[in-house]
Order: structure tokens, then C-alpha cells, then sequence
């Protein structure tokens, strides 16, 4: 898909390149492809604000229970992040809705993991203790 | 004849854009009407956040809010959920922490609205279905007489 959407970007720039003028369907493509590559550059970032999953949600540390981490294959091919949240916290910004289950606690919405190829465990987990302010990082099977 | 052809795309522009509110205007009444057909449970909800989405650009731009309600199920879950309400200055939920009266889809209690707002969702997409109709056919009605225009004065001919 980012393959494509690369590609069209290419097409356009090599286009405007040598005729100078380019089909306005190859710019609208083109135009997605950067929104989506655009997106698609950030998958984690976990800094003093709190946690940030893609580029829409974004969960402050004072709502986050515990940071679970999901080795290679356990909810995905790849490693994968998945936030466990306080009871009260509310909705965090980029989620238009989330259901908690008091009998099922450590139940992880969707919206809330993230599967990173190449997660560093180690990196996550010094970032988790400089910024958590003691939130857990736990392994979760 | 080429500005005459250019002169053809204002109606035409007119009726496209009457066609795409009048579409939204129907979508919004048929979504909201599935919802109400759907939202058969009721609960006390409080408002713990209100969330805000601009509209629109330069001169045109508005702002509108939308309230976070959490409340609880029946089996003991919370909710905790983006309302459907619409806005206006004398809403009583514009406030954090007010108490609400929420409708939800039992199947789905992620799809909440405020009870009582969902009339005037009805209302906002009528407007939008009228509002729709009205453009499209001043759109039609300028691009027939139009034509008309055209083939009376060139006899259909450049």
C-alpha cells in the first residue's frame, strides 16, 4: 500500500520533471501518498507527555495503568505495545469512544496496541522508566 | 462560445453542489433515524469533557462541540463515549461534570447521543436536504434556460 502510494509520489515528481505539467488524478494520488507516508512515520513515541500511538492517539501518563508489552507472534507477527488504563482516566485524545470491563481488566482495545517491527525492548523499557514516573512495564503473554 | 461554455459551469456548479448537501442532508436523517430506531436503553450520564471540531474555513469557520459522556451499563461496564448532540448556546451539557440523560444501542453502547438532541440532528438535516433541493434546483433552472438561451440565439450552431 505504502509501496504504491510511494510510487505515485515518484510518477509525479518524474512527471512535473520532464513535461512539466502533471494529470491532476496523479496529483490527488500523489497527495494521499504523502498524508499516508506521512501517518504511517510514526508508529510509537513514548516521551515525558506520555505515549503516543500512530498519529492520532495520544494517552498522557497520569491515565496509563501499565505499558504491556507482547513479544513476536503473541497478538501479532511483529512485537507489539498495547496500553492498560486507570479506571477513571478519560478518554484519550483520538478515541471517539472506549468501554471498560471492571471483570476483565487487562482487556486492551484495539486502538490502544500497536504491533512495532523491530521494537526494542530495552529501549522501550529505559524510556518507560525515564518518562513513566512509575508506571509498569509488564511482559503480557 | 468558449465563455459561453465556461458561463454553463456556474449553474452546473450550483447544481452539483445542491445534489452533495441534499445527499448529505439524507444520509444524516437516515444514520439518525437507524440510531434512534437502534437506541433503545436509556442512562444517567455524566459529561466529563467537551471535545471541539472545526468546521469550515476563513469567514465560514465554526466551531462544534461535542460531549464526552461516561456512564454504566447494566452488566457493570463503563462507557465511556463521544456523543451525538447537536450544538446550540443553551445546551445544558456544554458544561463539564452536568449530569445528562443518554439513549445508546444496547448492541453497541459505544453509540450514544444525548436524549432529546436527536430531534434537532432531524431538524439540522432537513435544513441540510432543503438547503440541498433549493441549489440544485435554481442550478437546473438556470443551466435549462440556459441552454434554451444558447440554442434560440446560435440556432445550436457556434
Amino acid at each position: 500500500m505504502l509501496l504504491g502510494q510511494g510510487v505515485l509520489i515518484v510518477v509525479a515528481i518524474a512527471w512535473t520533471a520532464s513535461r512539466g505539467s502533471v494529470p491532476w488524478i496523479i496529483w490527488i494520488g500523489a497527495l494521499f501518498g504523502i498524508v499516508s507516508l506521512w501517518s504511517a512515520s510514526l508508529i510509537l513515541r513514548v516521551d515525558a507527555k506520555g505515549v503516543r500511538l500512530g498519529r492520532s492517539v495520544s494517552v498522557p501518563w497520569t491515565s496509563i495503568r501499565e505499558v504491556a508489552f507482547h513479544g513476536p507472534g503473541v497478538v501479532a507477527a511483529d512485537p507489539a505495545i498495547g496500553l492498560r488504563l486507570r479506571p477513571e482516566a478519560p478518554l484519550p485524545d483520538g478515541m471517539k469512544s472506549i468501554v471498560h470491563d471492571p471483570s476483565n481488566p487487562d482487556n486492551i482495545p484495539e486502538p490502544l496496541r500497536a504491533s512495532v517491527r523491530n521494537l526494542d525492548h530495552e529501549k522501550l523499557t529505559a524510556a518507560v522508566r525515564e518518562f513513566g514516573g512509575g508506571v509498569p512495564l509488564v511482559r503480557s503473554a | 462560445m468558449k465563455e459561453i461554455l465556461w458561463l454553463a459551469l456556474i449553474p452546473l456548479g450550483f447544481l452539483a453542489i445542491g445534489l452533495i448537501f441534499a445527499a448529505l442532508g439524507v444520509r444524516g436523517w437516515r444514520s439518525q433515524g437507524s440510531f434512534e430506531r437502534r437506541a433503545t436503553a436509556r442512562a444517567n450520564a455524566i459529561v466529563t469533557d467537551i471535545r471541539h471540531t472545526n468546521v469550515g474555513s476563513g469567514a465560514d469557520r465554526s466551531t462544534i462541540a461535542y460531549p464526552v459522556v461516561r456512564f454504566t451499563l447494566p452488566d457493570g461496564r463503563t462507557v465511556k463515549s463521544e456523543a451525538m448532540a447537536v450544538d446550540h448556546p443553551g445546551s445544558k451539557w456544554r458544561r463539564k461534570g452536568v449530569e445528562a440523560a443518554v439513549i445508546y444501542d444496547p448492541a453497541n453502547p459505544t453509540s450514544v447521543a444525548i436524549e432529546g438532541s436527536t430531534k434537532s440532528g432531524r431538524l439540522l438535516y432537513g435544513c441540510f436536504t432543503a438547503f440541498g433541493v433549493v441549489f440544485a434546483l435554481i442550478g437546473l433552472t438556470g443551466f435549462v434556460l440556459g441552454a434554451f438561451a444558447f440554442f434560440a440565439f446560435t440556432g445550436g450552431g457556434p
